[in-house]
């Protein structure tokens, strides 16, 4: 029985009630009003009062301004995201099958026309996020972006800016929050509605998203970010509450969690964390999210650890324990999972290339993360040989008046009577009256 | 400029307002009161009803097994179409792991939901092929457990046709409920002990709007609305066989909307006039009469660029091309549930037997999404393994952007493994000096 050496006092809430109503009070604003509810709530919340669409001189200016190590650096990134998404998209095939003589049934990949990339601003300067997003969508073969990030005194981030425009956004917007959501999924200032908007974002823009969902796709929900640490008793204790500590920053609500079979390992990350906390310039949401939310959890083996991660569905889920081929084997939920003690959440957050736009709130149960997968639709398609008609005709159209569709049987007994005229059938098949 | 022979009175919209209330409030019944609350709502709706929800496999398979051999036969068929399909579909999906930069190995893993809740629609029609459509998918997609629920009208027993088709495709429990309350039971994992992390399959508003509400908590396949049917003909293409396709939808529901696409008039035109004698020729053309009156509609386009740029505007959930040239069509189309290519072939087809997946996006759901394929019961996952050499280069990398962006935490998880990797190395950016508390 898994115990708790440390158990969290606030659980996450899944339903707002209030920020629901906020957000759909927004939309619905701005599906009567349009552009002008989106520049006066702009105005409202980001003091914002000029053009929405920052211009290629404007992006040009701000990247002069980016040092040319940091240049280099996003290069990397942007290098190892986008390698990284195109052999995910090589790793899907359309394909063309003959189950059944003259029965042709094929699947496409389509991408979608245009995608919506939303990169927060807020607290820290989400540079790897507009690679996540932007690039990710362009090696999916999206031939149309949008990308919007909120503006931050006179113009958008200038690292943002960078990272949006190597990734070969098309259009940059200066706009946040749910009237950028809106904007992007309606068209507005850009007149081409995406089709899909993507993106991690605060609890507004995340209800933003859940609630359009339908009218467009969306990647994920994405709630307050997660951390899942699998450790043994060969884990290094000190490693273990710098991760663990690196994940709470996010925000007050960010829960952490140890998951381990050693009480030894993990009494000493207890023991460790407030002091790793305290060396932080800036340590008080850490201190909070760890205190409200933080859980370390006791598990008797390695099978009990697997299963209450899988309870947990979190969305990075670390290993640092023995035998990582029996962990990547065996775990069934989580977004992005690291292996061993030499990678840890923060290099897949910004550089090694895997995304890190990824299901929080146990949807990990039922969704991977962000994926040139999300931006292309698995469609079908089908050809028949007049001969196929024989069989799939005849079963067409018995299946449907067992069914009782009458009207889906007399299609297949047109092409019946059409292409076997003449032919005797020991079934029902309907014959069409000519009015012509 | 496009211009319609024929125009809808009516768009597809349900009274969302009302049908919202009904679910939420049975929602909130079956939270707060877990399986008794079925219990009561199915004893108030069946007269002297004997309290069973579910029929055990051999009741399946024994209630299946009275429809005729030919039916059996014929939903075998549709069955190892459907299957063969969905197989070919997960071979199209791989798994890789791959090393971009020296000793930083990332890898894609496709893992199935543990659990998937499938719903068969009741209703107006014995929807045999639907239980097929998506328990068999489930099943290719390597799903290890599998809840199907379908509405009983007696509270008794189902259609022994889909009894058939689900003892076919042998989902681990079934169940007899419908609408919300079968939602309910799947996501909350009533009566099972297992919560669907997905649950998929067409059905009624109440269907639709539970799968909407509980969007997130899981998974679900596509948004279900009305049936919709899009034919692209061009000259070529035979009226009748126009006309009783479009029929051949409209009889789904009030609401169902079939559009004809055609460059040509005297196609447009013919079919306009064949379509109330093709519906009134049917045994009930009500339904048929009043879809095609009120959201049926043929629109006449100068040439077929024009016509392939309506259909993505519509982007229909079934499309049908009788046209020439139908490798262009396939190329051309972007925004579709399913095609059906060539007169060969018809929507039935699809929708039936010939092994693609009819469960499909509705209301310009297919911009974004395509129908339901055994990816969606597979998760896209991701992993990584650095090694020591390699984080000299990708902690650092983490380190910095960590520290542009502002987040000092992260930037000191990168730094705890450069200085415990690289104890004695000199670095020319900032890299934080861990206090050794253990």
């Amino acid at each position: 029985m898994a115990t708790y050496l440390k158990k969290a006092i606030q659980k996450t809430e899944n339903d707002d009630f209030k920020i629901r109503q906020t957000v759909k009070e927004i939309l619905d604003r701005i599906r009567r009003q349009g552009e002008t509810a989106v520049v006066e709530l702009a105005e409202q919340f980001d003091g914002w009062t000029r053009d929405f669409i920052v211009t290629r001189d404007e992006i040009e200016k701000l990247v002069s301004q980016v040092p040319r190590r940091v240049k280099d650096d996003i290069q990397f990134v942007h290098d190892q995201v986008h390698g990284f998404a195109t052999r995910q998209r090589e790793s899907l095939t359309a394909f063309e099958t003959e189950l059944s003589p003259g029965v042709i049934l094929g699947q496409r990949l389509v991408p979608c026309r245009c995608a919506g990339c939303y990169v927060p601003g807020g607290r820290f300067a989400h540079a790897a996020s507009a690679i996540m997003s932007v690039t990710t969508a362009k090696a999916a073969g999206v031939p149309f972006i949008v990308a919007c990030t909120p503006p931050r005194g006179e113009s958008i981030n200038p690292t943002v800016a960078y990272a949006l425009s190597l990734s070969g956004a098309d259009v940059v917007m200066a706009l946040g929050g749910v009237q950028a959501v809106a904007s992007m999924a309606f068209g507005l200032f850009t007149d081409r509605a995406a089709d899909i908007v993507v993106g991690p974002g605060n609890a507004y823009v995340a209800e933003a998203k859940r609630l359009l969902y339908g009218e467009v796709g969306i990647d994920v929900f994405a709630g307050p970010t997660e951390s899942l640490v699998i450790a043994d008793h060969t884990a290094d204790p000190m490693i273990v509450a710098v991760d663990l500590v690196s994940q709470c920053e996010h925000g007050y609500d960010s829960p952490v969690w140890l998951l381990t079979d050693s009480a030894t390992l993990g009494r000493k990350v207890i023991e460790i964390m407030p002091k790793v906390i305290a060396d932080l310039p800036e340590p008080a949401v850490a201190r909070s999210s760890w205190q409200d939310y933080g859980e370390v959890v006791l598990c008797e083996n390695r099978e009990e650890l697997v299963r209450v991660n899988d309870d947990y569905a979190a969305e990075h889920v670390q290993v640092i324990a023995e035998d990582l081929d029996w962990y990547l084997e065996n775990l069934n939920n989580y977004g992005s999972l690291f292996l061993g003690e030499e990678c840890t959440v923060s290099h897949g957050d910004k550089t090694s290339g895997t995304n890190h736009i990824l299901p929080t709130r146990k949807a990990a149960r039922y969704s991977g993360g962000l994926n040139v997968g999300k931006f292309i639709k698995v469609l079908t398609y089908q050809k028949l040989s007049k001969e196929a008609n024989r069989t799939i005709g005849a079963v067409a159209s018995r299946i449907s008046r067992y069914e009782g569709m009458e009207g889906h049987a007399r299609a297949a007994d047109i092409r019946l009577r059409k292409y076997f005229p003449g032919e005797a059938f020991d079934f029902e098949v309907y014959n069409q009256k000519f009015y012509l | 400029m496009s211009t319609y022979l024929k125009k809808a009175i009516k768009t597809p919209e349900t009274d969302e307002r009302e049908t919202q209330k009904i679910v939420e409030r049975i929602l909130e019944d079956v939270r707060s009161n877990g399986e008794e609350a079925y219990l009561r709502h199915y004893g108030a709706k069946f007269k002297d009803w004997d309290q069973k929800l579910i029929l055990t496999k051999e009741e399946v398979a024994e209630r299946g097994a009275t429809i005729p051999e030919q039916e059996k036969e014929d939903l075998k068929f549709a069955y190892d179409q459907v299957y063969g399909f969905a197989v070919k579909q997960k071979e199209s999906l791989l798994e890789f792991e791959t090393e971009l930069y020296p000793g930083v190995t990332l890898g894609q893993r496709l893992i199935p939901c543990n659990c998937a809740g499938c719903y068969i629609p009741g209703g107006l029609f014995a929807h045999a092929a639907s239980a097929i459509m998506s328990i068999a998918t489930a099943k290719a997609a390597g799903v290890p457990f599998v809840v199907a629920v379908s509405p009983s009208h007696d509270g008794k027993t189902i259609n022994p046709a889909i009894l058939y088709a689900v003892s076919l495709c042998d989902p681990d429990v079934f169940m007899m409920m419908g609408a919300t309350h079968a939602i309910a039971a799947m996501a909350y994992g009533h009566f099972t002990g297992k919560p669907a992390d997905v649950i998929v399959g067409p059905g009624n508003r109440f269907v639709a709007e539970a799968k909407r509400i509980l969007f997130g908590q899981i998974g679900i396949d596509v948004f279900a609305g009305p049936t919709e049917t899009l034919v692209l003909a061009d000259k070529t293409a035979d009226p009748y066989i126009v006309a009783v396709d479009l029929m051949s939808q409209a009889e789904h529901g009030y609401d169902s909307p079939v559009w004809l696409v055609t460059d040509s008039k005297e196609v447009g035109e013919k079919v306009l006039a064949l379509m109330p004698k093709v519906i009134a020729a049917l045994p009930n053309p009500e339904v048929a009469e009043i879809s095609w009156r009120d959201y049926g509609e043929i629109v006449l386009c100068a040439d077929r660029e024009e016509m392939a740029k309506v259909n993505d505007d519509y982007a229909a959930e079934h499309v049908q091309v009788i046209a020439e040239d139908l490798d262009w069509w396939l190329k051309k189309l972007v925004n579709y549930g399913s095609l059906f290519l060539g007169e060969g072939c018809t929507v039935p087809y699809g929708d039936k037997t010939s092994g693609t997946n009819h469960i499909l996006p509705t209301k310009k759901a297919a911009r974004y999404s395509g129908g339901l394929s055994v990816g969606k019961f597979i998760k896209t996952v991701t992993y990584q393994k650095v090694n020591k050499e390699a984080n000299r280069k990708i902690a650092a990398v983490a380190s910095r952007i960590s520290r542009i962006e502002g987040m000092e935490g992260h930037a000191r998880a990168a730094d705890v493994r450069l200085r415990k990797y690289f104890p004695d190395e000199k670095f020319d950016f900032e890299v934080y000096d861990h206090k050794p508390y253990v």
